[in-house]
């Protein structure tokens, strides 16, 4: 065999080698993905375990909003249009409504960590 | 004997009066030594009460009022957008109102971490009935920044009642104005 062939013959064998390292069954490449799928799920559920923000993630499907702020339909989506005297006092009737769905939230009144709440305060004395 | 009987009466009816509108009709009034005894008593109460009833709340309030708060900030942002896309008088004086409203927002945000901070550390602090003194500390450090947190709050409603709806406003009455002699002139 001439040095052109064997080297041919050769290079034939190795891609057969590989090709067959390649070869997968069913089973083989099921495996593979489940593993793949597997570890980015791992991947993606440690980044959020390990995220600051976790502890604000407090909404659960199937419950609606409670924000009165976001129930308000402000449906005009206009962003290219000329402003007119209806639109700004539409926006003027919105701002309102939205202050005083506002004043609706909790405003993280001092009075919530007062010696009261806190139980720091000694039992009145009982009255005679 | 019976002014005797009369006497004891009024003063008894008067000593009752008196400790009825004291210091004491809302907790007894304590000294230093005593409130630290009182709270190495009764912190592991103001811990289940942080844990139990005021995280939550104020979970609650943080997610419910930075999801509005940027809910109007992106309406308002979409508003004057138009009056800028379309050279209307009004944006330039909207503009760096609302940037000032983005600024007050990241506030709020940085002063409630600040605050949850102090509070989950009184929260889950393991050595509040050996050493009431530190709880206690950190409990006044805790209000400071409720405080702040309270104060970050007021500031973006009155930014929001005055200031912006104010010049939201004079765009109204401009706009108003315009088309009124718009209209004359057609005439």
């Amino acid at each position: 065999m001439s040095k052109l062939e064997s080297h041919i013959s050769h290079e034939q064998n190795s891609n057969e080698r590989s090709f067959r390292f390649l070869q997968l069954n069913l089973a083989g490449a099921l495996s593979i993905v489940i593993i793949a799928a597997t570890l980015i799920v791992v991947v993606a559920y440690s980044l959020y375990w390990n995220d600051s923000d976790r502890k604000y993630d407090i909404a659960r499907g199937g419950k609606t909003s409670e924000n009165q702020v976001l129930n308000l339909d402000e449906s005009s989506v206009d962003r290219t249009s000329p402003v007119d005297s209806n639109d700004a006092k539409q926006k003027l009737e919105y701002l309102q409504q939205e202050l005083e769905a506002l004043r609706g939230l909790a405003d993280f009144n001092p009075e919530d960590l007062s010696d009261q709440n806190l139980r720091l305060v000694a039992p009145s004395e009982p009255s005679l | 004997m019976k002014r005797l009987i009369t006497f004891a009466f009024a003063v008894a009816l008067f000593a009752s009066i008196s400790a009825m509108f004291s210091a004491e009709s809302r907790g007894v009034e304590v000294s230093d030594t005593e409130k630290i005894a009182l709270t190495s008593q009764q912190c592991t109460y103001s811990q289940e009460y942080l844990k139990t009833t005021l995280k939550p709340r104020d979970l609650r309030a943080r997610v419910d009022r930075l999801q509005a708060y940027r809910y109007i900030y992106q309406r308002l942002d979409i508003f004057v957008g138009r009056l800028e896309r379309n050279g209307q008088s009004g944006a330039t004086d909207l503009r760096p109102l609302l940037n000032e409203l983005s600024e007050k927002i990241d506030n709020f945000k940085n002063t409630y971490e600040t605050y949850d901070g102090t509070r989950e550390y009184i929260a889950t602090y393991n050595n509040c009935k050996n050493d009431p003194g530190q709880f206690l500390k950190s409990v006044s450090t805790a209000r400071e920044a409720r405080q702040k947190v309270h104060a970050t709050v007021d500031d973006i409603e009155l930014h929001l009642e005055q200031s912006i709806k104010n010049q939201v406003n004079v765009v109204y009455q401009e706009l108003l104005l315009a088309e009124e002699r718009t209209g004359d002139d057609n005439e």
